[in-house]
């Protein structure tokens, strides 16, 4: 059966009580995931008072304070803080997104602020991406031609073939999607999850790509593609307001388009 | 995910493992056909048994001597297990990580469904050619 | 992790390791320079080098997981009233096989069903039905690649839970 609760080594310990700033009048409580790979305990669950009368209006705003004014031990990934580069997704009030585009003031109660679900953590709120990475690699992301690109000249795409990328190209690969999906949690060893498979409906649909009954025969799979159960976690969690399990229809419509 | 022991072998190996099955459609589309069919079939079978339920065994037998009824009840069961089979598979391997358990409750759920559509095949026949 | 590095220049390459990965690779405790070891390097971890990876702490999931209502209607509502049914099936197979017994064995399995128990566990299994029947056909029309919007997801969801609560209730009516 699969394990429904947390291995030993992962069950979460209350931790720390950080102290109030000084002077501080308005107050929002931050619990955070902690682990610290350099000791043998548990991860822990650490609690921040944040001034919010010095802090900017979004999660990522309270954890960089943090960082910067109480624990500089707080391990996070970020960079662009503007929803472009997908580095800071973490699962905040219980769902996952990016902590730069999620405003405090839509959380509830104590902002609690988690790694991306069932991943590896390597720190704090440092998942392990190697897997959903070599996933990507595995659907072969690139451009798949026998036939030369025309001299000096781009290969040709009509506005209604390139209109069918809107929708999938702009995924930034921030995982939110494959690391809410239950079916991901049990097989994820296997199943590709929704940011991948949205990724492979990219250059299925592509109509430059001269590979699409290959990458098809490479996702015709009762694990890969077909652990996919619409629960539609991926969607209602996509930071982008992309729709990766209608991607995954799609995919699963063109397998049955092919055999007959 | 939870990485398996077979560190040194490199994430995309893992990845790619043994290859995809080439197979996957046949059973999700088999899962469709059968729910689509089993709209019409199973609304009618609650309706045979809320007019069944208060006709005593008189009334169960002169129902499935109509062949109409005996057709549609034998079409309802194979539409049914086959879906049920299909779907429990769906479940096994969701739950059931490691292969040869899961591999062992497939095949138990296969053959239990097999078992029960017969017997009620069987049963709706008996009753369809008894007097 | 580490480089081996000829630091102390008595032409033997070094491993500037912490006291975790020394111990992870073997080398024993007497050939362990712990003047040259940082505070940061604490001994006295058991983990071996090839499960390093593996010991890291896998994050919560379930536990922390606020499921939308859409996954609640897939996993606690299509997927657990399928496995029911599964269940109804062994009852439609014993109300079946009785009547192929013969009208005693008939009448004693109506008894049972036509009991105040029975009839509570016929009505599980017909709201079960409904519902399946109910998230079953909005799969369908997902299948087809359409109702995946958000807004869609939510107003298909109050129709599932609306028309199967309504269809059991005017069965058992008509009843």
């Amino acid at each position: 059966m699969v394990e429904f609760t947390l291995p030993k080594n992962s069950q979460v310990k209350p931790g720390k009580k950080h102290a109030v700033p000084p002077g501080a009048k308005n107050l929002r409580t931050f619990k955070v995931y902690r682990y610290d790979p350099d000791t043998d305990e548990n991860p822990r669950l650490d609690s921040y008072d944040v001034d919010m009368d010095t802090c900017g209006p979004m999660v990522l705003d309270a954890l960089l304070k943090i960082k910067d004014e109480t624990d500089q031990t707080l391990t996070l990934r970020r960079s662009c803080r503007e929803g472009i580069c997908g580095s800071c997704s973490m699962n905040i009030d219980g769902r996952n997104t990016l902590a730069c585009l999620k405003p405090i003031e839509e959380c509830k109660g104590d902002v609690k602020v988690y790694p991306l679900p069932h991943m590896p953590v390597i720190k704090d709120l440092v998942p392990d991406l190697t897997h959903v990475y070599a996933q990507y690699a595995s659907i072969e992301p690139w451009l798949k031609t026998d036939t030369p690109a025309p001299p000096n000249a781009e290969r040709q795409q009509s506005p209604e073939e390139r209109a069918k990328l809107d929708g999938l190209w702009e995924c930034i690969l921030c995982f939110c999607c494959t690391t809410s999906c239950p079916s991901y949690w049990w097989n994820g060893d296997r199943y590709l999850g929704p940011a991948i498979l949205l990724q492979a409906a990219r250059w299925i649909n592509d109509s430059r790509d001269e590979a699409t009954g290959e990458r098809l025969d490479n996702l015709e799979d009762p694990f890969r593609l077909y652990r996919c159960h619409t629960i539609m976690n991926c969607t209602q969690t996509c930071p982008k307001g992309l729709n990766p399990a209608k991607a995954i229809a799609d995919i699963k419509m063109k397998m049955v388009e092919r055999q007959g | 995910m939870v990485p398996k022991p077979d560190m040194l072998r490199s994430a995309l190996g893992r990845v790619r493992g043994l290859g995809s099955a080439k197979e996957g459609t046949h059973h999700w589309w088999q899962q469709r056909l059968t729910a689509v069919a089993l709209i019409p079939l199973s609304i009618w079978l609650i309706a045979s048994i809320v007019s069944l339920s208060s006709s005593g065994y008189a009334g169960f037998a002169s129902w499935f001597h109509n062949p109409i009824h005996a057709t549609v009840m034998i079409l309802f069961l194979l539409a049914v297990f086959h879906h049920a089979q299909l779907g429990l598979q769906v479940v096994i391997e969701d739950y059931v990580p490691n292969h040869a358990a899961r591999t062992v409750c497939v095949v138990a759920a296969k053959f239990a469904c097999i078992a029960l559509a017969v017997s009620c095949v069987v049963s709706i026949l008996v009753v369809a050619f008894k007097g | 992790m580490f480089l081996p590095f000829d630091f102390a220049g008595d032409g033997e390459l070094h491993l500037i390791v912490s006291a975790r990965v020394a111990e992870d690779l073997g080398i024993p405790r007497k050939d362990w320079d712990l003047a040259a070891m940082s505070t940061a390097a604490k001994p006295a971890t058991t983990r071996t080098l090839g499960t390093r990876a593996l010991s890291r702490p896998l994050s919560p999931h379930l536990q922390i997981y606020r499921m939308p209502l859409a996954a609640m209607l897939s996993i606690a509502g299509h997927r657990a009233t399928g496995i029911g049914l599964v269940l109804g099936l062994l009852l439609l197979t014993w109300w079946l096989t009785a009547a192929a017994f013969g009208e005693p064995a008939y009448t004693t399995t109506m008894a049972f069903i036509g009991s105040w128990f029975g009839k509570f566990i016929l009505f599980g299994f017909s709201f079960a039905f409904y519902f399946h029947l109910c998230t079953g056909v909005r799969h369908l029309f997902w299948d087809a690649g359409k109702g995946f919007e958000i807004p869609d997801t939510q107003r298909t969801n109050q129709i599932v839970i609306a028309a199967a609560v309504m269809l059991t209730l005017l069965t058992w009516l008509i009843v």
